[in-house]
Protein backbone atom coordinates (compact mmCIF):
# COMPACT_ATOMS: atom_id res chain seq x y z
CA UNK A 1 0.00 0.00 0.00
CA UNK A 2 3.12 2.54 1.01
CA UNK A 3 4.47 1.95 -2.92
CA UNK A 4 0.92 2.18 -4.53
CA UNK A 5 0.63 5.73 -2.52
CA UNK A 6 3.99 6.73 -3.42
CA UNK A 7 3.88 5.62 -6.86
CA UNK A 8 0.97 7.46 -7.45
CA UNK A 9 1.35 10.41 -5.13
CA UNK A 10 1.62 13.01 -7.71
CA UNK A 11 -1.91 12.42 -9.21
CA UNK A 12 -3.79 11.34 -6.21
CA UNK A 13 -2.58 14.76 -4.49
CA UNK A 14 -4.24 16.35 -7.65
CA UNK A 15 -7.47 18.39 -7.04
CA UNK A 16 -10.59 16.50 -8.17
CA UNK A 17 -8.32 13.09 -8.90
CA UNK A 18 -7.39 11.70 -5.37
CA UNK A 19 -7.62 8.13 -4.21
CA UNK A 20 -11.11 7.44 -5.77
CA UNK A 21 -9.46 7.78 -9.60
CA UNK A 22 -6.46 5.86 -8.20
CA UNK A 23 -8.93 2.89 -7.55
CA UNK A 24 -11.03 3.50 -10.62
CA UNK A 25 -7.42 3.39 -12.77
CA UNK A 26 -6.76 0.03 -10.58
CA UNK A 27 -9.79 -1.74 -11.35
CA UNK A 28 -9.91 -0.43 -15.16
CA UNK A 29 -9.01 -3.18 -17.78
CA UNK A 30 -7.84 -1.32 -21.54
CA UNK A 31 -6.97 -3.06 -24.67
CA UNK A 32 -4.75 -1.24 -26.73
CA UNK A 33 -4.59 -2.39 -30.67
CA UNK A 34 -1.52 -1.93 -32.01
CA UNK A 35 1.64 -0.99 -30.66
CA UNK A 36 3.16 1.14 -32.84
CA UNK A 37 3.33 5.19 -33.05
CA UNK A 38 0.85 5.55 -31.24
CA UNK A 39 0.35 2.62 -29.53
CA UNK A 40 4.25 2.92 -27.74
CA UNK A 41 3.14 6.44 -25.74
CA UNK A 42 -0.58 4.95 -25.17
CA UNK A 43 0.76 1.65 -22.99
CA UNK A 44 3.78 3.54 -21.42
CA UNK A 45 1.23 6.34 -20.32
CA UNK A 46 -1.52 3.60 -19.59
CA UNK A 47 1.52 1.56 -17.19
CA UNK A 48 2.59 4.59 -15.53
CA UNK A 49 -0.63 5.94 -14.64
CA UNK A 50 -1.47 2.84 -12.82
CA UNK A 51 -4.54 1.20 -15.41
CA UNK A 52 -4.89 -2.13 -13.95
CA UNK A 53 -5.59 -4.31 -16.45
CA UNK A 54 -3.67 -3.55 -20.35
CA UNK A 55 -4.30 -5.89 -23.38
CA UNK A 56 -2.16 -5.53 -26.02
CA UNK A 57 -2.47 -6.32 -29.55
CA UNK A 58 -0.48 -6.21 -32.30
CA UNK A 59 0.97 -9.00 -34.53
CA UNK A 60 4.08 -7.07 -36.25
CA UNK A 61 8.16 -7.24 -35.61
CA UNK A 62 9.98 -4.63 -34.97
CA UNK A 63 11.82 -2.80 -37.56
CA UNK A 64 14.46 -0.14 -38.21
CA UNK A 65 11.53 2.27 -39.44
CA UNK A 66 9.79 1.51 -36.80
CA UNK A 67 12.64 3.47 -34.57
CA UNK A 68 11.88 7.18 -35.44
CA UNK A 69 8.65 6.82 -33.61
CA UNK A 70 8.22 3.50 -31.47
CA UNK A 71 9.69 4.51 -28.52
CA UNK A 72 9.58 1.55 -26.59
CA UNK A 73 11.94 -0.13 -28.83
CA UNK A 74 15.51 -0.08 -29.70
CA UNK A 75 17.75 -1.77 -32.43
CA UNK A 76 18.40 -4.56 -29.95
CA UNK A 77 14.69 -5.61 -30.83
CA UNK A 78 14.54 -5.71 -34.22
CA UNK A 79 12.98 -8.92 -35.51
CA UNK A 80 11.34 -9.67 -31.99
CA UNK A 81 6.90 -9.06 -31.99
CA UNK A 82 6.27 -5.85 -30.63
CA UNK A 83 3.90 -7.29 -27.83
CA UNK A 84 6.67 -8.97 -26.18
CA UNK A 85 8.74 -6.16 -25.63
CA UNK A 86 5.74 -3.78 -24.79
CA UNK A 87 4.89 -6.14 -22.23
CA UNK A 88 8.53 -5.96 -20.43
CA UNK A 89 8.83 -3.15 -20.43
CA UNK A 90 5.90 -1.97 -18.63
CA UNK A 91 6.60 -5.01 -16.53
CA UNK A 92 10.00 -3.15 -16.13
CA UNK A 93 7.95 0.29 -15.27
CA UNK A 94 4.89 -0.81 -13.11
CA UNK A 95 5.13 -4.40 -11.63
CA UNK A 96 1.39 -3.77 -10.20
CA UNK A 97 -0.01 -4.01 -13.72
CA UNK A 98 -1.48 -6.97 -15.69
CA UNK A 99 -0.85 -7.64 -19.45
CA UNK A 100 -2.19 -9.97 -21.21
CA UNK A 101 -0.79 -10.02 -25.48
CA UNK A 102 -2.23 -10.76 -28.50
CA UNK A 103 0.17 -11.62 -31.37
CA UNK A 104 -2.48 -12.23 -34.17
CA UNK A 105 -3.98 -9.40 -36.77
CA UNK A 106 -6.90 -8.11 -35.17
CA UNK A 107 -9.90 -9.54 -36.53
CA UNK A 108 -13.74 -10.17 -36.14
CA UNK A 109 -13.51 -13.36 -33.91
CA UNK A 110 -10.88 -11.87 -31.51
CA UNK A 111 -13.13 -8.95 -31.39
CA UNK A 112 -16.45 -10.83 -30.02
CA UNK A 113 -14.13 -13.37 -27.43
CA UNK A 114 -11.96 -10.37 -26.02
CA UNK A 115 -13.91 -6.71 -26.12
CA UNK A 116 -16.13 -8.13 -23.50
CA UNK A 117 -13.22 -8.10 -20.83
CA UNK A 118 -11.90 -4.53 -21.21
CA UNK A 119 -14.02 -1.55 -20.60
CA UNK A 120 -12.06 0.49 -23.12
CA UNK A 121 -10.95 0.00 -26.30
CA UNK A 122 -8.04 2.36 -27.83
CA UNK A 123 -7.71 2.37 -31.88
CA UNK A 124 -3.74 2.76 -32.12
CA UNK A 125 -3.91 0.66 -35.91
CA UNK A 126 -2.01 1.80 -38.97
CA UNK A 127 -4.75 0.84 -41.74
CA UNK A 128 -8.67 1.60 -42.51
CA UNK A 129 -9.32 -1.94 -43.01
CA UNK A 130 -8.14 -2.46 -38.89
CA UNK A 131 -10.22 1.23 -37.87
CA UNK A 132 -13.45 0.17 -39.32
CA UNK A 133 -13.53 -3.04 -38.26
CA UNK A 134 -12.85 -1.75 -34.54
CA UNK A 135 -15.40 0.36 -34.80
CA UNK A 136 -18.42 -1.75 -35.40
CA UNK A 137 -17.68 -3.97 -33.15
CA UNK A 138 -17.48 -1.45 -30.56
CA UNK A 139 -20.86 -0.56 -32.00
CA UNK A 140 -22.07 -3.87 -31.68
CA UNK A 141 -20.83 -4.85 -27.91
CA UNK A 142 -21.36 -1.33 -26.93
CA UNK A 143 -17.66 -0.05 -25.76
CA UNK A 144 -16.46 2.83 -25.73
CA UNK A 145 -13.48 3.49 -28.24
CA UNK A 146 -10.88 6.14 -27.82
CA UNK A 147 -10.01 6.90 -31.52
CA UNK A 148 -6.25 8.74 -33.04
CA UNK A 149 -4.74 8.73 -36.31
CA UNK A 150 -2.02 10.29 -38.10
CA UNK A 151 -1.37 11.81 -41.94
CA UNK A 152 2.13 13.25 -42.16
CA UNK A 153 1.95 16.54 -39.47
CA UNK A 154 -1.31 16.11 -38.64
CA UNK A 155 -3.50 14.05 -36.17
CA UNK A 156 -7.05 13.07 -35.47
CA UNK A 157 -8.40 12.63 -31.66
CA UNK A 158 -11.86 11.30 -31.09
CA UNK A 159 -13.79 9.39 -28.11
CA UNK A 160 -16.28 7.40 -30.40
CA UNK A 161 -19.58 5.29 -28.76
CA UNK A 162 -19.58 6.65 -25.43
CA UNK A 163 -22.61 5.88 -23.71
CA UNK A 164 -23.72 8.50 -21.33
CA UNK A 165 -23.99 7.17 -18.03
CA UNK A 166 -26.25 9.90 -16.69
CA UNK A 167 -29.09 11.47 -17.97
CA UNK A 168 -27.74 15.02 -17.68
CA UNK A 169 -28.00 15.76 -21.80
CA UNK A 170 -31.22 14.03 -22.75
CA UNK A 171 -30.34 14.87 -26.34
CA UNK A 172 -27.26 13.22 -26.40
CA UNK A 173 -26.60 10.23 -28.79
CA UNK A 174 -23.17 8.40 -29.09
CA UNK A 175 -21.94 8.33 -32.49
CA UNK A 176 -18.81 6.31 -33.96
CA UNK A 177 -16.32 6.61 -36.78
CA UNK A 178 -19.14 5.71 -39.41
CA UNK A 179 -20.93 8.71 -38.29
CA UNK A 180 -18.33 10.86 -39.69
CA UNK A 181 -16.82 9.00 -42.49
CA UNK A 182 -19.36 5.92 -43.40
CA UNK A 183 -17.51 4.30 -46.24
CA UNK A 184 -13.69 3.32 -46.05
CA UNK A 185 -11.43 5.47 -48.40
CA UNK A 186 -9.89 2.77 -51.02
CA UNK A 187 -6.36 1.81 -50.84
CA UNK A 188 -5.11 4.42 -53.45
CA UNK A 189 -7.54 7.57 -52.34
CA UNK A 190 -5.42 8.21 -48.71
CA UNK A 191 -1.49 7.54 -48.71
CA UNK A 192 -0.54 5.58 -45.26
CA UNK A 193 2.62 6.26 -43.26
CA UNK A 194 4.63 4.21 -45.38
CA UNK A 195 4.00 5.95 -48.43
CA UNK A 196 3.77 9.77 -47.01
CA UNK A 197 5.66 9.56 -44.68
CA UNK A 198 4.70 10.62 -40.87
CA UNK A 199 7.08 13.43 -38.34
CA UNK A 200 8.18 10.91 -35.76
CA UNK A 201 7.20 13.08 -32.42
CA UNK A 202 3.68 12.76 -34.04
CA UNK A 203 2.02 10.04 -33.03
CA UNK A 204 3.53 10.28 -30.04
CA UNK A 205 1.17 13.78 -29.43
CA UNK A 206 -1.52 12.20 -30.56
CA UNK A 207 -0.80 8.83 -28.45
CA UNK A 208 -0.62 11.04 -25.19
CA UNK A 209 -4.02 12.56 -25.75
CA UNK A 210 -5.39 9.36 -26.50
CA UNK A 211 -3.89 7.93 -23.24
CA UNK A 212 -5.22 11.32 -21.54
CA UNK A 213 -8.68 10.92 -22.64
CA UNK A 214 -8.88 6.89 -21.40
CA UNK A 215 -7.10 8.28 -18.29
CA UNK A 216 -10.63 10.78 -17.90
CA UNK A 217 -12.91 8.25 -18.79
CA UNK A 218 -12.03 5.85 -16.61
CA UNK A 219 -11.51 8.50 -13.96
CA UNK A 220 -14.31 10.54 -14.42
CA UNK A 221 -11.84 13.54 -14.54
CA UNK A 222 -12.64 16.66 -17.07
CA UNK A 223 -14.59 16.62 -20.15
CA UNK A 224 -13.93 14.05 -22.68
CA UNK A 225 -13.79 14.47 -26.66
CA UNK A 226 -16.69 12.74 -26.71
CA UNK A 227 -18.61 13.26 -30.23
CA UNK A 228 -15.84 15.40 -30.94
CA UNK A 229 -13.05 15.24 -33.65
CA UNK A 230 -10.10 17.10 -32.58
CA UNK A 231 -7.58 17.74 -35.57
CA UNK A 232 -3.94 18.89 -34.55
CA UNK A 233 -1.26 20.24 -36.91
CA UNK A 234 2.33 20.42 -35.29
CA UNK A 235 3.72 22.79 -39.14
CA UNK A 236 1.61 25.28 -37.33
CA UNK A 237 0.53 24.46 -33.95
CA UNK A 238 -3.24 24.59 -34.40
CA UNK A 239 -6.23 22.92 -32.84
CA UNK A 240 -9.51 22.39 -34.40
CA UNK A 241 -12.11 21.16 -32.86
CA UNK A 242 -15.03 20.07 -34.43
CA UNK A 243 -18.80 18.97 -33.21
CA UNK A 244 -19.85 15.21 -34.84
CA UNK A 245 -23.62 14.21 -35.59
CA UNK A 246 -25.40 10.86 -36.27
CA UNK A 247 -25.17 10.29 -40.12
CA UNK A 248 -28.01 7.66 -41.23
CA UNK A 249 -25.92 6.28 -43.73
CA UNK A 250 -23.78 4.59 -41.30
CA UNK A 251 -26.50 3.12 -39.00
CA UNK A 252 -27.22 1.18 -42.62
CA UNK A 253 -23.54 0.18 -42.95
CA UNK A 254 -22.70 -0.86 -39.40
CA UNK A 255 -23.75 -4.82 -39.49
CA UNK A 256 -26.16 -5.44 -36.88
CA UNK A 257 -25.69 -9.10 -35.67
CA UNK A 258 -22.89 -10.80 -34.84
CA UNK A 259 -23.33 -13.45 -37.60
CA UNK A 260 -23.35 -10.00 -40.11
CA UNK A 261 -20.12 -9.02 -38.65
CA UNK A 262 -18.45 -11.79 -39.02
CA UNK A 263 -18.86 -12.18 -42.84
CA UNK A 264 -18.12 -8.51 -43.22
CA UNK A 265 -14.80 -8.36 -45.69
CA UNK A 266 -13.03 -5.62 -44.12
CA UNK A 267 -9.83 -6.13 -45.89
CA UNK A 268 -12.14 -5.90 -49.29
CA UNK A 269 -13.73 -2.80 -48.31
CA UNK A 270 -10.66 -1.00 -48.22
CA UNK A 271 -9.11 -2.22 -51.15
CA UNK B 1 -19.36 38.55 -48.67
CA UNK B 2 -16.78 35.68 -48.71
CA UNK B 3 -16.73 32.30 -46.55
CA UNK B 4 -13.20 30.99 -45.68
CA UNK B 5 -12.47 27.25 -46.31
CA UNK B 6 -9.37 25.28 -44.83
CA UNK B 7 -8.24 22.39 -46.15
CA UNK B 8 -6.99 19.57 -43.33
CA UNK B 9 -4.51 16.63 -44.23
CA UNK B 10 -3.76 15.07 -47.37
CA UNK B 11 -6.15 17.24 -48.82
CA UNK B 12 -3.60 20.43 -48.87
CA UNK B 13 -1.60 18.28 -51.61
CA UNK B 14 -4.46 18.00 -53.95
CA UNK B 15 -5.27 21.93 -53.62
CA UNK B 16 -1.69 23.27 -52.72
CA UNK B 17 -3.20 25.49 -50.23
CA UNK B 18 -4.36 25.18 -46.31
CA UNK B 19 -7.05 27.74 -46.92
CA UNK B 20 -8.96 29.95 -49.87
CA UNK B 21 -11.58 32.43 -49.59
CA UNK B 22 -15.00 31.82 -51.84
CA UNK B 23 -18.65 33.68 -52.46
CA UNK B 24 -20.98 31.99 -50.70
CA UNK B 25 -22.48 28.91 -53.15
CA UNK B 26 -25.68 28.84 -50.81
CA UNK B 27 -25.96 25.28 -49.55
CA UNK B 28 -23.24 22.29 -48.72
CA UNK B 29 -24.18 20.74 -52.14
CA UNK B 30 -23.47 23.58 -54.04
CA UNK B 31 -20.73 24.64 -52.24
CA UNK B 32 -19.23 20.87 -52.42
CA UNK B 33 -20.04 20.72 -56.72
CA UNK B 34 -18.32 24.02 -56.79
CA UNK B 35 -14.84 23.12 -54.82
CA UNK B 36 -14.60 20.04 -56.45
CA UNK B 37 -15.16 22.14 -60.01
CA UNK B 38 -12.49 24.70 -58.39
CA UNK B 39 -10.31 21.55 -57.92
CA UNK B 40 -10.80 18.41 -59.72
CA UNK B 41 -8.13 16.23 -57.70
CA UNK B 42 -10.61 16.54 -54.77
CA UNK B 43 -12.78 14.29 -56.85
CA UNK B 44 -11.22 11.33 -55.74
CA UNK B 45 -10.99 12.54 -52.34
CA UNK B 46 -12.78 11.09 -49.30
CA UNK B 47 -13.69 13.99 -46.76
CA UNK B 48 -16.20 15.57 -44.48
CA UNK B 49 -17.22 18.95 -44.79
CA UNK B 50 -17.84 21.16 -41.09
CA UNK B 51 -20.03 24.57 -41.44
CA UNK B 52 -18.73 26.78 -38.14
CA UNK B 53 -17.11 23.82 -36.45
CA UNK B 54 -20.06 21.17 -36.48
CA UNK B 55 -20.60 18.29 -39.22
CA UNK B 56 -22.67 19.50 -42.03
CA UNK B 57 -25.44 18.34 -43.16
CA UNK B 58 -26.01 17.94 -47.26
CA UNK B 59 -28.37 20.47 -47.66
CA UNK B 60 -27.69 22.68 -45.14
CA UNK B 61 -27.51 26.49 -45.87
CA UNK B 62 -24.05 28.65 -45.56
CA UNK B 63 -24.76 31.54 -43.48
CA UNK B 64 -22.76 34.70 -44.03
CA UNK B 65 -18.83 34.70 -42.70
CA UNK B 66 -19.22 31.10 -42.46
CA UNK B 67 -16.06 29.04 -42.02
CA UNK B 68 -16.34 25.34 -43.59
CA UNK B 69 -12.81 22.72 -43.19
CA UNK B 70 -12.68 20.16 -45.55
CA UNK B 71 -11.42 16.97 -43.27
CA UNK B 72 -9.80 13.69 -44.74
CA UNK B 73 -9.88 10.70 -42.65
CA UNK B 74 -6.12 9.57 -41.65
CA UNK B 75 -5.19 6.37 -41.21
CA UNK B 76 -1.81 6.04 -39.79
CA UNK B 77 -0.35 4.87 -36.60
Amino acid sequence: MKEFILRYQRQITLDGFGMDAQEKLSKAKVLVIGAGGLGCPILQYLAAAGVGHIGIADNDLVSYSNLNRQIFFGQDDIGKFKVDIATLRINALNNLVKTTIYKDRWNQALSIEHFPNYDIIVDATDNFASRYLINDACVLLAKPLVFGAVSKYEGQIAVFNKIQDDQKNSDYIPVNYRDLFPEPPKSDEVLNCAEGGVLGVLPGTIGVMQATEVIKLISGVGEILSNQLLNYNALTNSFFKVQLIKNAKADLLIPKTIDSFMQTNYEQLCN
Amino acid sequence: MKIEISFFGQLTDKTGCNSILMDNPGTITEFRNLVIKQYPNLSNAKFTIALNNKIALDNEVIPKNAKLALMPPFSGG
